[in-house]
């Protein structure tokens, strides 16, 4: 416990904040009853019935795709790193052309054949039950950091509030007020499925473009913008490294140092390549209306990356504020980067507005991952040893979901920021080594499950090998990258390389032992709406 | 191959290489609104990206097309 002010935030701010809770929570329970289906059914609760619009798809993609990650780990890693976290601009534009190249062929199959998720296709694509299994359970790993980073942004926000409020910074009231909002999260998921996330996923968009526009425009004009704000960064970052970092030295925010463009392209396309491997998205893009649509949504979601960029830039512009930067210094955690330059900037009721932005962005895609991971625990783990009524499946999903974001909670718990952060980029790397089976699935029919199967177990323990080396020094997890001859690589691309070779090569073997494709699913079939 | 899966592949491919090109805007100069470019060149890259990616989704049907 510290006693500090913290910005703007009274009385007002806190009205603001629990009167916007109460409308989001009303449009979670009333989503249910919009475009009313059977709820009962595991598709109606997943996939919204796939009855959404391209607006719409547009809308959730963005809820879903752009998270705390987004307005508080970037941010934070910006302020407290520098320049090389910048890396996550390219990697939102080539993750959308990933999407674009593979998703309308997974979204025509998924619709001609039923599936629900990437692991029904393969199950077919390959013939192989356990590489099935092996996909949904790599999905279901990687989701928990992801999820339990969200929570890391929510209690940001919580902590800066309560700050504010009581000039105590007290970890226990966060906790309380934490399990209370997740409380009715777990609820409303529970009764509305998709369609709530969807619903409130609008809500939440449309209060995040408000907040990032009027930081984005307000401050620079306010406080002398980026110039001023790189100008007190030549001088301050040194005071920054030590606070947050523990380290000596200038931080490097102006461009990037040249011994980084490896680390920095690696990390662009390797998360590019995770994007839409991640359940979640592909729950998001499988819900679409129709193929059209859906390629028209996705194609203009690089749009959402300009509000990323503005959001990673306010890990620069809290130096063109130095009480904002004096309180980040004085909590010691980059995570309270947006969180203090809107608390110190802006008038006590917007920082209510913007606060409950960032509060819902974690909780929105929290509920929208949790729901993919209970569609691929019960459909392609569970069913394939359990045989399941309909009604018993859709039950037993909404219970998954339920129990899982309890999980990500507990993780926060367990877990300080700064190691989810990293667990959150290990879970990339992990879900990257099911490319083969599900990207080079929708392409080709010539890999052998049991070779794909062998490389996804190699691309899994090569990648964990190389984190375990690569921070055995640290004693804890602090690094995704490995130092290679071409300079420091992103873990993910060194281990799905080892995953397609052995994947390849494997291949090869089984047909010249006379291994042939299964025709399980025709070309047609991946191309066209039958 | 299918026409839009190519035209989207070589979008896709263009993408990749103009931001890659690290020499042209990996530098301290400042631009608009007293960024860097490093910065400034990336944020109008996600215009320039999302121009060419929906321009192949309007433009090139999936089953042949124009």
């Amino acid at each position: 416990m510290r006693e500090l002010a913290f910005g703007n935030i009274d009385g007002v701010t806190l009205g603001v904040f629990v009167v916007l809770f109460a409308i989001f929570a009303f449009l979670g329970f009333w989503a249910s009853r919009w475009r009313r289906g059977d709820l009962s059914k595991i598709d109606e609760w997943g996939l919204g019935g796939r009855r959404l619009g391209w607006l719409l798809v547009w809308f959730l993609m963005g809820a879903d795709l752009f998270t705390a990650y987004t307005f508080i780990a970037v941010p934070s890693s910006m302020l407290a790193v520098g320049s090389l976290y910048f890396f996550a601009v390219p990697y939102v534009a080539w993750g959308f052309g990933v999407a674009l190249l593979t998703m309308p062929r997974l979204w025509t199959v998924s619709r001609n054949k039923g599936y629900v998720t990437a692991s029904d296709f393969v199950k077919d694509r390959f013939d192989s039950r356990w590489l099935a299994i092996a996909v949904a359970l790599t999905g279901v790993v990687a989701e928990l950091p992801y999820i339990a980073l969200q929570i890391v942004g929510m209690q940001a926000v919580l902590a800066a509030m309560l700050a504010g409020l009581t000039g105590v910074v007290s970890k226990t009231v966060s906790d309380i007020a934490l399990i209370i909002a997740f409380v009715i999260l777990a609820s409303f998921t529970f009764t509305s499925g998709l369609r709530g996330a969807a619903i409130t996923g609008v809500f939440k968009d449309i209060l995040i473009w408000i907040t990032v526009l009027a930081v984005i425009i307000i401050v620079p004009l306010s406080y002398g913008g980026f110039a001023s704000a790189f100008h007190n960064a030549a001088i301050q970052s040194a005071t920054v490294n030590q606070a947050l970092n523990h380290a000596k030295g200038p931080i490097n925010y102006g461009a990037l140092s040249p011994k980084l463009i490896p680390a920095y392209f690696s990390l662009s396309l390797g998360s590019a390549l995770a994007l839409y491997l991640y359940p979640h998205a592909i729950n998001g893009s499988l819900s679409s209306e129709d193929k059209g649509k859906l390629k028209l949504g996705t194609s203009l979601l690089p749009i959402y990356g300009i509000g990323l960029a503005l959001l990673a830039l306010f890990g620069i512009l809290v130096y063109a504020v130095p009480s904002a930067l004096n309180a980040v210094i004085k909590l010691g955690a980059g995570t309270f980067v947006v969180p203090s330059l809107i608390a110190y900037t802006m008038p006590d009721w917007f920082v209510g507005l913007a606060y409950l932005a960032i509060f819902i962005g974690g909780l929105v895609p929290a509920a929208i991952m949790a729901i993919g991971v209970a569609n691929l625990l019960v459909r392609n783990v569970i069913k394939e040893f359990k045989s399941l009524e309909p009604k018993t499946e859709a039950t037993l999903a909404k219970v998954i979901s339920t129990v899982f974001k309890f999980v990500a909670l507990g993780f926060v718990f367990a877990v300080p920021a700064t190691y989810a952060i990293q667990l959150q980029l290990l879970g990339g790397i992990l879900i990257t080594q099911t490319l083969p089976s599900v990207f080079l699935g929708l392409y080709t029919r010539n890999l052998n499950g049991k070779a794909t199967l062998v490389g996804w177990a190699a691309g899994i323990l090569s990648a964990l090998s190389l984190v375990i080396e690569a921070n055995a020094k640290f004693g804890v997890i602090k690094t995704s990258l490995y130092t290679t001859p071409l300079g420091p690589l992103y873990i993910a691309i060194l281990a799905l390389l080892i995953n397609l070779a052995v994947t390849l090569i494997g291949s090869g073997i089984a047909y010249g032992m006379g291994w042939r494709p299964s025709q399980k699913i025709k070309e047609e079939e991946i191309t066209k709406e039958m | 191959m299918n026409k839009y899966y190519l035209a989207m592949g070589i979008a896709f491919l263009i993408d990749i290489i103009i931001y890659s090109l690290y020499p042209v805007f990996n530098n301290t100069i400042p631009s608009i609104g007293g960024l860097t470019t490093f910065y400034s060149y990336q944020i109008i890259l996600l215009i320039v990206s999302t121009i060419l990616f929906a321009g192949v989704v309007l433009a090139v049907k999936e089953n042949g097309g124009r």
